[in-house]
């Protein structure tokens, strides 16, 4: 059974897109966000789910539609319901290894931000997949944050409009990143790597080879130009009524990918989020260490 | 290559001074090994900086040249960038005294000016009135030549004294300004060219910090492949590497190699030492201080060590992998920073011996350990390798002494290779005492020490 590969980073990192497109590869297998390794068990991770963000479940619901029925429909969701209530008791590793076993040879990506919002479920992940490898996707902490911002808008979290008491974008983008460095530190070097998310997407001709290097899949010409089509892959829209999400709905509307060379904003400057606020110190520092100015 | 067994310690203790805590600078001249001492501080007579040299034929050490005494004034007592908190606690035992004039040297080599009958000596000083250049011609006699600061009083230091195209290059380091000390950035990013050091004509040879204004630093030069190599220091961005031909006047036209700390960032922030091994420019880099540079909010980090090869392409070592506009960069060590040690921060001098290439380390545990009031272990580490991708240990302890926590200064001579350490001893004490902890002493006196390496010990 091949190793999982896992995508880190906070919500609006261009990771909708960035597991999109390596999943396109044809070594690789991208899926939704299948939000594992909230809990130990299946049972678990149900009832947490209903209690917090009930379609949190929908990337777990339409891959395993897609891997046991070739199709997500209706009926394919009812199914893969039916499965998950027939196997409680599996251990959450259980049923990602069940994937892996399903779409093997091919090495299945991950990219749930559930698994970095906390250290326990990072250090969850890394208990049940500790030969895996790890990819750091970074973004700048304004644009983040902007984009968070634009989410929360368009989804209605916090009715329907941005309160900056009930969720700070920044606090988010330095939490997650430090969950995620602390992680990755502790690492084999090698096992994880670092990216900016402006760099991949903007010059993919120079960073996608270089991903596959490192995950040792193919580089040839082919594969890697499978990967500029993220709108072939059967989860590159939105689901059935029944499980109508498990990615960003931006890219679910619009699975495109367009080379783009990325104004970076900078880290100086009034927050277009919080009035008067400037980002903090400590935001600064770790931005700096990954390049950002 | 050389092994710990073929290591014996030639000087101990500072050489006749305890508070002599780090060996600076060394050079060869005229059958003897030369080496400049650096105190921490300059607190009073007991802080005279000194020049040493040693006999390898009688294997006695003779000091040659000590630090004048000037009267203490606002300048010996800046606030350290490095150490907020020291300045209050040292400044009672200024009132009144002797200070050293130069209470260190920072580099040193031998180099023939139009003006000079033979290749002389050239030291450069640390001195909190603006840094000197020193020449003898006989390694005896040391005689000031320039003014001070080269014309800006408040530059702290000269170091990276290279000879290149029958040039002398060397750079601005550190800055004592409206009572502040910092020994590393300059804020004066400037490297000085001249035919004639013995006659005080100076040049800049490039424009300020290269245009960046967060280039505060000119942290090594050196020569590599018919050109000139500069490392700069920055705290936002990373080190920089530039070249430049040195052809025409000064200041001459410089090309980066790359930016961005080697695209580790600033967490490269500095690259203190360079040398030329087996057709390539191998680079050591880190971070100043302990791991974390205080001034500048940096880190923690540790080193890494690259190789630039005569067409600019480059490769990393030992350090962290990483995706970059130039390809993936994977160590070629199979080492992770700091040669798989979290505690070596920076790579802090290097040599090529015998056709080995040498690196040596500052390894900070020690004042980890004291801190938490346990016992000091650790040491510099020296590593070597034959080729410059597989990598050996000389020595992961500072040869048994914890307390030498860097090998600052390395150089290979016909006698041997030498090395020199800093040494931690001082700062230790008075850390411990400050805990109730228990003092070390079984490490000897302190001051920094050298070591002869040769296949013949």
């Amino acid at each position: 059974m091949s190793e999982p590969f896992f995508i880190l980073c906070p919500l609006r990192s261009f990771s909708s897109l960035v597991c999109g497109m390596l999943g396109q590869h044809p070594d690789m297998y991208g899926m939704l966000e299948l939000n594992l390794f909230q809990e130990d068990t299946l049972e678990g991770l149900v009832q947490y789910q209903q209690k917090t963000r009930p379609h949190s479940n929908h990337g777990l619901l339409r891959t395993l539609a897609q891997i046991h029925d070739g199709k997500q429909n209706f009926e394919t969701i009812q199914a893969a319901e039916a499965w998950i209530s027939d196997h409680f008791h599996w251990t959450t590793k259980q049923v990602l290894d069940h994937i892996i076993t399903l779409v093997a040879p091919k090495i299945v990506i991950d990219k749930s931000p559930s698994t970095v919002m906390t250290p326990k479920s990072i250090e969850r992940m890394y208990s049940m997949y500790p030969d895996a490898s790890y990819l750091h996707l970074i973004r700048h902490p304004r644009s983040t944050g902007k984009s968070m911002i634009d989410l929360v808008n368009l989804t209605g979290a916090g009715n329907g409009a941005f309160v900056i008491d009930n969720y700070d974008p920044e606090d988010i983008w330095l939490q997650v990143h430090t969950n995620i460095v602390d992680f990755t530190e502790s690492l084999a070097p090698g096992q994880s790597m670092r990216i900016k998310g402006e760099d991949l997407l903007g010059n993919p001709d120079v960073y996608l080879p270089q991903i596959a290097e490192w995950l040792g899949i193919r580089t040839d010409r082919e594969a890697l130009e499978a990967t500029k089509h993220p709108e072939t892959s059967p989860y590159a829209c939105f689901g059935p009524p029944n499980a109508l999400f498990g990615n960003d709905p931006n890219f679910l509307d619009n699975p495109v990918f367009r080379s783009t060379r990325f104004e970076e904003p900078t880290l100086k400057g009034e927050l277009e989020w919080d009035s008067g606020k400037h980002f903090s110190h400590e935001t600064c520092k770790l931005a700096k260490e990954f390049g950002y100015r | 290559m050389l092994t710990e067994n073929n290591f014996s310690r030639i000087g101990t203790a500072g050489i006749g001074n305890t508070r002599s805590s780090l060996a600076h600078c060394l050079a060869y001249f005229n059958d003897r090994i030369y080496l400049g001492v650096t105190h921490h501080l300059g607190e009073g007579p007991q802080d005279q900086a000194r020049i040493l040299c040693y006999d390898p034929d009688v294997k006695k050490w003779e000091q040659v040249h000590i630090s004048p005494l000037v009267e203490a004034d606002a300048q010996a007592i800046p606030q350290d960038t490095l150490r907020p908190k020291l300045k209050d606690m040292i400044k009672h035992k200024f009132t009144g005294q002797k200070v050293p004039k130069y209470r260190g040297y920072r580099s040193m080599t031998v180099f023939q000016g139009k003006s000079d009958p033979h290749p002389v000596l050239y030291v450069t000083t640390i001195c909190h009135w603006g840094a000197q250049l020193l020449r003898s011609e006989d390694g005896k006699t040391f005689t000031a030549v320039s003014k001070p600061g080269l014309g800006n009083h408040h530059i702290l230091s000269f170091r990276s004294l290279t000879d290149f195209q029958g040039k002398l290059f060397t750079a601005s380091t550190g800055l004592v300004k409206d009572g502040v000390m910092d020994r590393n950035f300059s804020g004066i990013p400037v490297i000085y060219v001249s035919e004639d050091p013995a006659s005080d004509i100076w040049e800049p040879a490039m424009e300020e910090g290269f245009g960046d204004p967060n280039n505060n630093s000119i942290s090594c030069i050196r020569a590599f492949n018919n050109f000139l190599y500069a490392s700069v220091g920055n705290p936002e961005r990373g080190f920089q590497l530039w070249k430049t031909d040195a052809v025409g006047k000064p200041p001459y036209q410089w090309h980066p190699i790359f930016l961005d700390g080697a695209y580790k960032y600033n967490l490269n922030e500095t690259a203190p030492t360079m040398i030329e091994f087996n057709g390539a420019l191998y680079i050591g880099g880190g971070l100043p201080g302990l791991g974390y540079d205080t001034a500048n909010d940096v880190g923690p980090a540790s080193a890494e060590l690259i190789r630039v090869y005569p067409d600019d392409n480059w490769d990393l070592v030992v350090g962290r992998p990483r995706f970059t506009p130039d390809g993936m960069k994977v160590p070629f060590a199979a080492r992770g920073p700091g040669f798989d040690n979290n505690y070596n921060s920076i790579i802090w001098s290097m040599a090529v011996h015998d056709g080995c290439l040498y690196a040596g380390t500052l390894h900070w545990i020690t004042l980890a350990l004291v801190f938490r009031g346990r016992k000091p272990v650790g040491g510099f580490q020296l590593w070597a390798s034959q080729d410059g991708d597989n990598w050996e240990p000389v020595t992961l302890d500072g040869f048994g002494d914890p307390l030498d926590v860097g090998l600052r200064s390395m150089l290979s001579t016909p006698v041997g290779l030498v090395i020199g350490t800093h040494n931690h001893q001082g700062i230790v004490n008075v850390i411990q005492q400050r805990l109730n902890s228990p003092q070390t002493d079984e490490f000897g006196a302190g001051g920094c020490k050298v070591w002869l390496g040769s296949k013949s010990v």
